[in-house]
């Protein structure tokens, strides 16, 4: 009885390593991932923690990407370094397709700040699709004597290192916007780092500081209700959500821009097709009109039809653009 | 503003309504007595589907599940020795030991009616004064905070019951693990030893998790013996009259403090739990029975934590600033409702605003109803065998820690602060005072750099700010007062010795 037992796993065993080298050699030999792409669920790494604008993004994303792939798309927050804790965790994954990154900014401004990283921005991560800019604004408590970007700048030079901003954290793309602000207009402001957005926020309205610097989506609602004085958006176009507000250029200072944005990667060499599929994927979400409507009444800007290319074209000129930043405002690396 | 009221129960009684707020309140509660799922996690993957829900629906049931989710943490505290939320700490200290008493009934019961009754002053505060107390909350600058923090490790250094120096042992201790991650002000790496995951320091849970939960499971399997963990012996499932009546003040000074703190936007939950915990412990005529089953030491903190998180849906709500990772998500959704949060709520949406606060209270009922049959079932949990509960309660440590942050480093660390705290039971040092360091240490060292670094490195700035000056003159009467005291006993032994002779 026992022997005929033994006997018989043994066969199952036999025939399991059998079968199972039989799909090994399938797999290998393979032509195309795309045809049987996606076969199991996929797991969508978001590279903050629930709650912020980018888990929302990618949350909402993620439920119609399961839709028209077929298979769930999980989030998993993988927070930590300011982003950089999710964003190594995929440069190091299996780059089949079942591994994806939403990520941000963190990912250009990084190479520049840190002087080392565990991954390589540009040679670890795929580009998928660039799925959302966030406009950043300038914000001034409503009692501060400066009304417009302009006067800010005459103020802070008749009152240098008396003007303080406060930003949700040092390293943040908020912080080195303020320190592009000061090497731009020559004028001498004193960075007041916050253990997050909202306290930020909160100091500014306190006015514990003078000035923030806070994403739309964060603080479009207290510009509306006349708590904070919004100077300028920090980008190349006005915002939607707050059209009235110009931009920098517009408000007199050229070449104060700091993009924010959400996009979808993978793992470095994961196969083009499941790249092509997925962009193609993420740009027809980006462009549904119910998904527009609701995500862009949070202020985040969504974007729709870049190819896999012209991300990663973007991607180099931002690790470009912030190096430039950093070095010539001199802040310091960190380690 | 009883108008108000009235209309926003309207709102919150409505049969759909009150359905929404049911089913979060229950799910709260599973989530709580589960540790495997946090709230933030369980709301998070909820999110997508209040989407098809009007915005008041889904706010209410989102609501729902946050403060029943306290609510069912305090339950595995009591039982288990298990903290899910970091505010649940405290009850472990006195709940864990009534169960063990074999009163885990009255420890239940107490810890859900202090809970009603102090979120139903939560829920009239915001109504009646909210939007004022926002306001003036936002006076509260990094000076107030640095000098309420003095304030609250002063007390908590001179209400040290025991050994002083194993207390400020362990306060120093614990704010040197708080400090571990990305310092505030500079962006360095502090005591990460190149880990990244350590980057933003050690999550609460895990400490806490750790130093309680497993520690006591490591303490209770040491003894071979076949004695049985908890007492056989249950007594009455609920509190007796004598309970009651101990609990009355204790819950009546918690709700107070928790409310107060709530208030605030900087402070957490876990502040509102300690002080009022050792508020209690101060003024009790028999501080040792503190940490051994003493039923204020139930009923006051649960009474603050639930103030406290009732409490902090005035800054959210009016301010329209989450104050939590889990309101940052209940906002986000409004958002996505297109519903601008912030200062216009309340006149812009009263139905939101109101219902919402009426849908609270109404919460709070269903959870007392909910949980207090419950008791019996949870208490008959007790007496399953501990060889095979404590593979679950591990099972369970592992999951949710897990969960945090979806990284094994986290179990890892939970190991080595279970080890610590098996250590710490030992040497005989209370994991107390370490877990206030931990958490006021580097909220102090932040406030500290911060307003130093606006008053452009001038100390004075503690004494000029009114409020700032009165936390700082609160502190010195109490050192005053403690060092009279001392030297009051002193004279009196003197005095006494020669007439006894």
């Amino acid at each position: 009885m026992l022997k005929n037992g033994n006997a018989e796993t043994l066969w199952r065993k036999t025939a399991g390593v059998i079968l199972g080298a039989f799909f090994l050699v399938g797999t290998l030999v393979a032509p195309s991932f795309a045809q049987s792409y996606p076969d199991k669920p996929i797991r969508m790494v978001i590279i903050f923690p629930p709650g912020g604008g980018i888990d929302t993004v990618g949350r909402i994303i993620g439920t119609k990407l399961s839709e028209s792939l077929g298979q769930p798309v999980v989030p998993e927050n993988r927070a930590g370094a300011g982003g950089n804790v999710g964003l190594d965790f995929v440069a190091k994954a299996r780059p089949d397709g079942y591994t994806l990154v939403v990520g941000s900014e963190t990912q250009t401004l990084s190479p520049g700040l840190y002087k080392q990283l565990s991954y390589d921005a540009i040679k670890d991560l795929e580009p998928v699709a660039l799925m959302a800019q966030v406009p950043l604004v300038l914000l001034a408590r409503p009692d501060f004597p400066a009304k417009t970007l302009k006067e800010l700048v005459e103020y802070a030079k008749a009152n240098p290192g008396k003007v303080t901003y406060g930003t949700g954290g040092v390293g943040s793309a908020p912080h080195l916007g303020g320190e592009l602000l000061k090497s731009l207009a020559k004028i001498d402001i004193v960075h007041v780092p916050y253990k997050g957005v909202s306290p930020a926020l909160v100091g500014m309205m306190g006015g514990e500081v003078d000035l923030a610097l806070i994403s739309i989506a964060a603080s479009a609602a207290q510009v509306e209700a006349g708590k904070a004085r919004a100077l300028a958006v920090l980008g190349d176009k006005r915002a939607l959500r707050l059209p009235d507000v110009p931009t920098a250029k517009e408000a007199g200072i050229d070449g104060l821009v700091v993009p924010i944005w959400y996009g979808m990667l993978a793992p470095a060499g994961t196969p083009r097709d499941i790249v092509d599929r997925l962009n193609a994927e993420v740009n027809k979400i980006t462009a549904m009109p119910d998904v527009k409507e609701s995500i862009q009444k949070t202020g985040i800007e969504l974007l729709s039809g870049t190819t896999p290319d012209q991300f990663s074209a973007f991607i180099k000129s931002e690790i470009t653009h912030w190096e430039k930043i950093i070095k010539d405002a001199n802040i310091p690396k960190i380690d | 503003m009883l108008d108000n009221l009235i209309f926003g129960f309207g709102v919150a009684l409505s049969l759909q309504n009150f359905l929404y707020c049911f089913v979060g309140v229950f799910v709260g509660t599973l989530v709580g007595v589960l540790p495997g799922i946090s709230p933030l996690v369980s709301i998070s993957m909820l999110l997508p589907l209040t989407f098809s829900l009007s915005p008041i629906s889904a706010l209410i049931m989102l609501a729902g599940i946050y403060y029943g989710a306290q609510y069912g943490g305090s339950t595995t505290s009591i039982l288990l020795n298990l903290p899910g939320e970091a505010s649940s700490v405290i009850t472990c200290m006195d709940g864990y030991q009534m169960a063990r008493d074999g009163r885990a009934g009255p420890a239940l019961a107490i810890a859900a009616i202090s809970s009603f009754f102090a979120g139903c002053v939560g829920t009239l505060l915001i109504g009646m004064f909210g939007p004022p107390i926002a306001e003036l909350a936002l006076n509260f600058h990094a000076t107030e905070y640095f000098s309420l923090m003095v304030l609250g490790l002063v007390a908590a250094a001179v209400l040290a019951q025991g050994d002083i120096v194993k207390a400020l042992a362990m306060v120093g201790f614990g704010i040197l693990l708080g400090v571990v991650g990305t310092d505030a002000s500079s962006g360095k790496q502090r005591f990460t030893f190149g880990i990244y995951e350590l980057s933003d320091g050690i999550g609460f849970t895990i400490v806490a998790v750790g130093l309680f939960a497993v520690a006591e499971v490591v303490k209770n399997l040491e003894s071979d013996t076949a004695t049985e963990v908890f007492t056989a012996k249950v007594s009455s499932l609920m509190p007796t009259l004598a309970d009651i009546k101990a609990s009355v003040n204790p819950v009546l000074r918690g709700t107070a403090l928790g409310s107060f703190f709530g208030m605030l936007p900087g402070a957490g939950p876990a502040i509102s739990a300690f002080s009022a915990y050792m508020l209690e412990k101060k003024i009790a005529r028999d501080p040792s029975r503190f940490g051994r089953g003493a039923i204020e030491g139930v009923a006051s903190p649960e009474a603050a934590n639930n103030a406290h998180v009732q409490c902090s849906f005035i800054p959210t709500l009016t301010l329209g600033i989450p104050g939590s990772p889990v309101m940052a998500l209940m906002l986000g959704a409004l958002m996505i409702q297109g519903i601008a949060p912030g200062p216009q709520v309340m006149t812009r949406n009263p139905e939101l605003f109101w219902g919402l606060i009426a849908s609270m209270w109404v919460g709070n009922l269903i959870l007392v109803v909910l949980n207090l049959p419950l008791v019996g079932i949870w208490v008959k949990l007790l007496k399953v065998p501990y060889r095979w509960l404590f593979p679950c309660i591990f099972m369970f440590i592992c999951l949710g820690n897990y969960s945090l942050n979806n990284s094994s480093i986290e179990v890892y660390l939970t190991a080595v602060f279970g080890l610590l705290g098996y250590i710490l039971l030992k040497l005989e040092c209370e994991p107390a005072p370490l877990i206030l360091g931990f958490v006021l240490g580097p909220m102090m060292e932040e406030s500290l750099r911060r307003a130093m670094l606006l008053s452009r490195g001038d100390p004075t700035i503690f004494f000029t700010r009114p409020i700032s000056l009165a936390f700082i003159l609160i502190t010195v009467v109490l050192l005053i007062f403690v060092v009279m005291h001392g030297v009051r006993k002193k004279q009196a032994k003197s005095l006494t010795i020669p007439e006894a002779v």
